[in-house]
Order: C-alpha cells, then structure tokens, then sequence
C-alpha cells in the first residue's frame, strides 16, 4: 500500500520519490520473491526519467532471476522504461535479453514477454516470431492461462503458414481450445480460422458450422455485455456473404430477441435477422419483426419496420405478405409507426408495383395521421405516382396544401412535385389547387430551392404542358437494386481487424485511433522462404472488384 | 492494453481508481458518467469518444469501467473486467458498493497482481490467493432469495455461499469441508396465446463454490445418457427421456477424458465460485408454467382482460416469488383487479402502464388466475387495434429444486485423502425464468 501511495505522488514531488529509491532497490534483493517482485514493479512504476540508471541494473538483474514472479515482472518492467527512455531498452543488453525470454519455462513470463515485445518492437511492426517460436508456443498452449492464450493467438495472426499441412496443424491445435469457455480465447480462434481458411470457401463453411454452435451458446449464456460483444461479430460474419448466411439461417430463432433484453442487444438482433432471411424463414422472421413494432421502445419499432422492408426488397416471393402486413400496421395508430411504415412502403412500391393496389387503402387513412417529414413526403410520393388509382387523391392533398407554409423544405418540394404530376392525372380538380400552390410557393416560400422548383414547373406549364408532362412524368424504370449500406471495400477491411474495436463500431481503426505507433495494428509478415526445389504456394490475389460486386449482387438476387 | 480502470456507484460516485499507463487523459470517470446517464435508451456497453473507448459492465449496482485508447479485443476487455468483479466478489464475500469501500486496500492489491501496466497478468482466484495478504473485512450480505423457513437441517441457508474467500488458512478451527453445487437452469419461452410455443430454449450452468481443504480432486457425474449434438459421445445415449444438449463449454481446469464414455468430468476446483460447465437446450421440453391471456371488449371505454397461469411441474415442487406482469392500452384510466384466492396481491402501475400479479408461492399443478377491468380514457372500436397493445404478459419466478431438462448430478466424489475427511456436499436445483413471453 505504501509502494501505491508512492507511486501515485511520484511525479508531483520526484526528488522525495528519489529518497526511496534506496529502500527499493534494497528491497530488490530481498530474499523473498513476492517482496523483490513488488518492489521491481513499484521502481518501474515511477516513470521519472532521471531514475533510468537505477532502473536498467535493476531490470536487467531481475530478467535472469530464479523466480517467475519476479521475471514475469522484470518483462513489464522493461516496457515501462521503454516509454520513459527508448535508448535505454534498444541499446543496452535488455532486448536481447528479452527476446531469449520467449522460450521462458514459466507460462506467465512467456506470455508478458510476448506482449512486452509487441510493444517495444512497434515501429518495426512488432515482433516477428519464426516458425520454431510459432510451434514451440503451440505446443504449450494448453498450459497457459487464458490472457497468455489470447497474446499467443495475437501473435499466431501476423504468422502466414508455409503451406497447407501447416495450416491444419495449426487449426488442429486450437481446437482443444474451442472447448473453454472464455470468449476472448474463442474469438481469436475464430479470426485465425477465419484468415487461414480465407482462400477455400468451402472449408471457411465447414469451420463456420463448427463455430457455429459454441457462438450461439456463448451468446444466450453468458451476461448482456458479452452477449453484445458476440452478437457484434456474429454480425461481422454473416454479413460476408451468402455462403457465411447459410450457416446461420437454420438457427434464426435463436436470434429472437427477448422481453427483457437492452436495446443495444435488441438492435443488434433486429439487424442480423434482416440478413439471415430466406425463402423458408423469411414468413416467421416478418410475423417476429411485426409483433416488435408494438414495443414499448420507440427506436426498436422503427427498426422493426425498416428490417421488414428491407427483407421485402431482397426476397420478391415475399413481398405481398409484407405489403399486407405493413398494410395492417398502417392502420394502428401510432404515429411513428405510421412514418416509418409510410416510408418502407414507398420504397417497396417503387420495386413491385404491381403490389400497390393493397396498399392503397391504408394509405390514405395514414394520411391524417402522419406527423414527421419524412412520412408526410413519402405519402405524398405515392400520392403524385399513383393519383389515378386513388380516388380521393386531390381532396386528400388539399388540407395539405393550405398548411402548405407550415411544412418542412423537403415535404413542401416533395409537395409541389406530387401536385404537379396530379396536375397531369385529373386536371380539372387539380388545376385551381395547383395555381395556389404555385404561386404560395414561388411568392411567399422564403426557401430558395422550392422557389425555384415552382418557378420551373411554372415555366414549363406556360411554355407547354405537353413538354412538362413529358419532363416531369417520365415513365419510370422498375428499381432493380437498391444501394449497398456499406462499400463493400470499407467492409472487407474492417473483416481483415475482426475480434478488435473496428468491428463494433464497423470503421477501419485508422478511423478512430488517435496515437500513433500503436502496437495493436496487425501486420501480416511475408511468407516464409522456401527451400529449394519446391513450387510456392501463391494465395490467390483478393480481387476485390469483382467479387465485392458479386456479393452485392448474389444477397440481392 | 487497458489504460485506465475504475469503479463508479450508480451515482457516479469513484469508488476505485487505477490509471495503469498514463495514456488516457485524466478525469475520464466523469466524462463517462455523464454519457451513460444521459444516453438515449440502454448505452451499449462498449462506445468510443474522441478516441478513447470506454469498455463497461455493470453489475450489483456497481460500473466497473475501463479505458483504452488502442485497437485491442472488445471481448477481451469485457472478460477482462467480467472477471475482475468476480474475484472481488470471492475476495470480499459480496459484491456492492459497501463492501468494495471497506475493503479498498485488498482491491488495490488484488488489483496490482491482476493487471500490470494494462496487461491483465492472472485472474485465477487460486492463484492471486498465494500473492496477496490482505484479509477481508466481511459485512453482512443482504437477504435475498426465498425467505421461506427452513426447517429441513439438511438445508443451509444460501447466504453460506457470501464467505469470502481468504489467504491461505493454516488453521482448521473455521474450516468446515464443504462444496456447493449449484444446477443453475433458465427457461426462455415465448408462447403464442393458443398455448403454441414459439421459441424456447434453456441456458443452464453448473456452478460450483468450494470451500474444500487441501484441493482433492473431484469427480462429477452427470446423467449417463445425455447427448450432445455436435459432439461423438460413445456409451449408451438415445432412448426416451434422455437428455440431448445442443452445446456445452467447461471450464479450463476440466478434465474431459471420461467424459465420452462415463459422462465425468474430473478437475482440481480452484478457489472460489466458477461455473463448470455451461450447456444449451434448444428441443421441445414441458415449459413450467402455461399462460392462458383472453382480452374482450365490454364496452367501448372498457375492457376485460384474464390471464390463467397453470404450473406444470409436480406437485411436491413450487415456484416462488412468481410475478406476472402484462403491459395494459397506453389510454387505460383506471384498473381494477378481482383476484379468487389469498396468498396473492396484483397491483396496476400507472406511470409504466403495467399490471403487476405477485404469488409467492405457486403450488405445482395448480393453477391460478385473474380478471382485470380496464376503464379507457379514449373509446375503441375494434378489439384487433387495442389487442395490440395489451401484453405481452411475461412471467418470471424462481423453481427450487427442479430442473426441465433432467439434467443430474448422479454423484460427486471426492479423493479421500485421511479417513476423517468427510466433507458436507450441498447440491441445489434451481429453475429461473430467463424471458418468459405469452402474446396475445
């Protein structure tokens, strides 16, 4: 405790600290171990630069001691006089010493020394183990404690196997892992497995099934913040493409959220159901989503609807069920439901139109209901796209027009668009609505681009209707594909750091690392030389090109 | 790894503080106490801020938080600190805002052995016991649980599993040899309202705490024909009644040689509490309680709702502490509740919109109900609209000494080691409700 109390004031008052520095190093040869382990860390712990001269003997001295506890200690020891003085670590006999380290008896000191050098070695990419080092730590593995499995399987990342034998040595090894129940451990496994298996799909399928079942335990089991970290990855691989879905898709259920769950779980959840859907699911996984949109959270409901629509975009067999459906929840009378419901419809519309004959009831009742802008232009949307098949389309515009200045910008152009396409349908009842509109829009409306919308359709409408018409309903070619949430570039790169920050929040982690130098940005080492005589083994080239454009099409067909 | 680590009470106030590199800029404890308090619905438990990432978990009203600003494993940050609060709570006894204050100095020093410059160094409670000498100031652990009597003496009351865990005792006299098993079950049902269930699945873990002397090995036996499907298990298996799981993990320190043959499983327990092995059922079994819901529109200002709950379970077993909740119309003015039998209250919280069925203790192949009048403030036409927004009634409840996936302890043994060595062994089913969902 007064070692603590030292090394907290240290820095404030460094030339008292110094006073005890003799008591310490004293202590650094004392005969117990504990007592010589705890005063090596507390000297280390000081981090005043004019001490580096007591430190480095004392380091030095304690790397080679007898006990574990004190080497173990000894290796962190020199990371901590790394960041007060470099030259010290790289030019003295400490990184030598260090590096005979790595072939330790004791698991401790073996796994400190691994991670020490991870550090000290940063700018040149870290420590680049051989292939003796990789099998020799392999061999242990089991032996160490779950923070020592985790650096080796650190390590084991940035090691590129020589040929094919290697690589199921390897996978062999760290199967006896897979049966513990630490998560860390497992999903480092998963991110080696991952890369090895990254040139044969198939294989990648087969170790997914087996993966498979383990992740899906850990999720339900374990405590929600765990759970969120593997949903987070779960996430991360189904999102790489169909052959990564069709492992998942028999166990959708699982992904059913419950009652009692955070929302960031709840979320999380909503978004890989969405991904997992078929042709066999896609009915349960909707009738699911729908009963979520009643959910007392507001943002969970919203999500719900979007994930139903973007199933329907995705899957065509099911879209007049999901019309229906959407139809229904049009009808309660929740305003955000609405909206959200509002919006999803207009985008399924514009794939299937032939669908919109069932839609087209409840769109009007939601009319009066919808409150948020982006509803409100999605109706209006429908309303100036399909007015010939609605009845009441000019009168339900009406009410719309009189508050017109009230609206937001987008919902007043969207506004002035839809009457001048209703304009073209039923020019009779249209017509007056549309001088009034107009000239609100082009005399009173202080926004510049509705302005000038009005004015060009005025124009236009002056010069010749025909011309407008032409212009301004263009036949429209049925959507084929929507846009991609995500380049599908940004996302293989954001693959390459699974089992780190970058998947959570789904940014390269050049996007939020702040310090430079970081010890943690994975390099891969180059392959290994090969002897004589022996044909080398070439990776296929990633060619992202073309098969990022065939995921996209291949989850979308 | 880690830059920083600290303990906050739910007020924000700092418990405990360790910066362990002097990367990370100081006074970062306020900084995220106030993000959490004021994010928008549940803060994800690992977020980022001008480049420093805040790992939390909470747990007994307590955030064990800590920071790093590098790309490292968010699941190994998480174990990390999962971890952590575990040995402070075998350290301490329980783990709360209390007993973490009283015994700072133990958690500092458990701290420095446990992470050394941000690298977590051991974790095993075993372990750190031979590192640290400090003893524990123990307070009284709240009663929680079942407050049911016990009259049975072969019963111990579930507060003799809040003795700390201390340094290496050399003398016998408080020393009683004794392991506590615990079949940890919890059911999550989601049923449909003509009884068809949904989704089910079962999360078990057998979690042991050993206050064993010495460390003798053990052996624990499990039912011999359980199966697991995505494992090769040899003897016999199959057969009606079995037990089939769907996954299984252990623990590191088990021993799984005999597992496929014998289902044992042998280790050396280390000190503490850890869970030996953690399974999941996702087949069709007997859910434990069936809810009933039925909703009728009276008038259009009223309608009645009744909920019947049968228990499924033998007679001699019970649940305990159940309570029934189901979430009433948003425009519900006034509530009444008609309850047939003593031994139960309901009330109706406005503020959540929920009505709330307490039974303390639900008799097995019983079964209980409850009608409920609910006065709109807004009148409505069709039942399907308001049928929307009643429900989902979810259940939770507490089943002593019962499990649904018949899942067994057939014995445990321990390495004799002197013929007067005869340790108390106390094993303890419990079923609990995960999620447990009926629609309407």
């Amino acid at each position: 405790m007064v070692y603590l109390y030292l090394v907290n004031y240290a820095e404030s008052n460094s030339d008292l600290a110094i006073l005890a520095i003799n008591t310490l190093q004293k202590d650094c040869r004392d005969d117990d171990p504990m007592i010589r382990g705890l005063a090596l860390r507390s000297l280390c712990s000081l981090s005043l630069a004019n001490m580096v001269e007591y430190l480095q003997p004392a380091v030095q001295r304690a790397l080679e001691d007898v006990n574990g506890y004190v080497r173990k200690t000894a290796v962190i020891g020199v990371v901590k006089l790394f960041y007060i003085s470099p030259s010290v670590v790289n030019e003295t006999e400490l990184l030598p010493s260090l590096k005979r380290l790595v072939g330790d008896s004791d698991a401790h000191v073996v796994s400190n020394t691994i991670s020490a050098l991870e550090e000290v070695l940063a700018a040149e990419g870290g420590y680049m183990p051989t292939e003796e080092v990789i099998t020799s730590l392999l061999n242990r593995i089991m032996h160490f404690s779950e923070w020592g499995q985790c650096a080796i399987l650190r390590l084991l990342i940035k090691y590129s196997v020589a040929n094919e034998s290697e690589m199921f040595d390897i996978m062999n090894i760290l199967d006896g892992l897979l049966k513990q129940s630490s998560c860390a451990v497992f999903l480092s496994v998963t991110k080696i497995f991952m890369d090895l298996t990254s040139t044969r799909p198939e294989l990648q399928q087969d170790v997914l099934q087996r993966l498979k079942g383990p992740l899906l335990t850990m999720m339900s089991s374990s405590s929600t913040e765990l759970a969120y970290t593997v949903l987070v990855h779960i996430h991360a691989l189904v999102s790489r493409g169909p052959r990564q879905v069709e492992v998942f898709q028999a166990d959708f259920k699982q992904f059913f959220t419950r009652y009692n769950e955070p929302s960031y779980i709840k979320q999380m959840k909503i978004d890989i159901l969405t991904l997992l859907a078929d042709y066999n699911s896609a009915e349960h996984i909707v009738m699911e989503l729908s009963e979520y949109v009643t959910d007392v959270d507001a943002e969970i409901a919203r999500r719900a609807i979007r994930a139903i629509g973007s199933i329907a975009v995705h899957i065509t067999s099911t879209s007049e069920m999901i019309v229906s459906s959407l139809s229904n929840l049009l009808e309660l009378d929740i305003d955000y439901v609405c909206t959200e419901a509002a919006v999803v419809m207009k985008d399924l519309v514009r794939k299937y139109p032939e669908q919109f004959q069932q839609a087209s009831g409840a769109v009007q009742k939601c009319l009066k209901i919808v409150s948020e802008p982006d509803g409100k232009s999605a109706l209006l949307w429908i309303l100036g796209e399909y007015g010939l098949l609605i009845e009441d389309a000019p009168y339900l515009l009406e009410p719309m027009i009189d508050s017109f200045m009230e609206e937001v910008g987008a919902v007043q152009l969207e506004m002035l668009t839809a009457t001048v396409k209703l304009f073209f349908c039923r020019p009779p009842e249209v017509q007056k609505m549309l001088g009034c509109l107009l000239q609100k829009a082009i005399q009173e409306c202080t926004h510049p681009d509705v302005r000038d919308r009005a004015l060009l359709y005025y124009r236009l409408l002056q010069v010749s209707p025909e011309e407008a018409r032409r212009v301004i309903c263009a036949p429209k070619e049925v959507v084929e594909e929507f846009q991609e949430e995500m380049d599908a570039d940004l996302r293989d790169r954001v693959f390459e750091e699974f089992n780190s920050l970058s998947t959570v929040y789904k940014q390269p982690a050049s996007k939020f690392i702040q310090v430079s130098g970081s010890p943690f940005v994975a390099m891969k080492m180059p392959p290994p030389p090969l002897p004589e005589g022996m044909e080398p083994q070439v990776a296929q080239p990633k060619e992202r090109s073309p098969q990022s454009l065939e995921t996209t099409n291949l989850l979308l067909a | 790894m880690i830059s920083q680590f600290y303990i906050l009470s739910l007020r924000g106030d700092t418990i405990i503080t360790r910066d362990f590199r002097g990367d990370v800029v100081k006074g970062t404890a306020e900084i995220f106490f106030r993000k959490v308090k004021f994010w928008h619905g549940d803060a994800p438990p690992i977020f980022n801020l001008e480049g420093v990432t805040y790992v939390f978990i909470k747990k007994n009203g307590l955030y064990f938080v800590a920071t790093t600003c590098h790309n490292i494993s968010p699941a190994a940050v998480v174990e990390l600190l999962t971890k952590m609060s575990k040995v402070f709570k075998d350290f301490c006894g329980v783990l709360n805002e209390e007993s973490i204050r009283k015994n700072f100095v133990l958690v500092y020093e458990l701290l420095d052995e446990m992470v050394d410059y941000g690298y977590p160094q051991t974790t095993n409670t075993e372990h750190l016991k031979s590192c640290i000498h400090n003893e524990a100031v123990v307070i009284e652990a709240p009663k929680t649980g079942l407050n049911l009597p016990q009259w049975n003496p072969r019963t111990v009351p579930s507060n003799a599993v809040h003795r700390p865990v201390g340094p290496m005792q050399n003398d016998s006299k408080s020393k009683k040899n004794e392991i506590f098993v615990d079949i940890l079950e919890r059911i999550s049902v989601l049923m449909s309202s003509n009884g068809f269930v949904i989704n089910s699945a079962i999360d078990g873990s057998i979690q042991m705490k050993s206050y064993l002397m010495g460390n003798p090995e053990l052996k624990l036996a499990l039912n011999e024909d359980i199966m697991v499907k995505n494992m090769d298990l040899g003897g016999s298996h199959g057969g009606y009644g079995s037990v089939i799981l769907d996954d299984c993990n252990f623990h590191e320190c088990v021993d799984l040689q005999d597992f496929s043959d014998l289902r044992t499983l042998s280790f050396y327990p280390p000190d503490g509490e850890f869970a030996v092995m953690n399974y999941r059922i996702t087949g069709d079994f007997r859910v434990p309680f069936r809810i009933f819901p039925f909703a009728e529109l009276q008038a259009p200002y009223k309608i009645e709702v009744t909920i019947k709950v049968r228990a499924d379970i033998p007679e001699q077993n019970y649940g305990g502490n159940v309570q029934i909740s189901c979430m009433l119309p948003k425009t519900s003015a006034s509530v009444s509740t008609e309850l047939a039998v003593s031994g139960q209250s309901a009330e109706y919280l406005a503020s959540e919109h929920r009505l709330v069925w307490n039974i303390k203790k639900f008799q097995g192949g019983t079964e209980a109900a409850i009608k409920c009048r609910v006065t709109l403030s807004a009148p409505v036409s069709n039942i399907a609209n308001i049928k929307k927004e009643v429900g989902p009634v979810s259940l939770t409840y507490e089943i002593p000494m019962y499990n649904v996936s018949n899942l067994q302890v057939r014995y445990l043994r321990i390495a004799e080691r002197h013929k007067s060595y005869n340790p108390c062994r106390w094993v303890r089913y419990v079923t609990q409700s995960s999620s447990y969902v009926c629609r309407f």
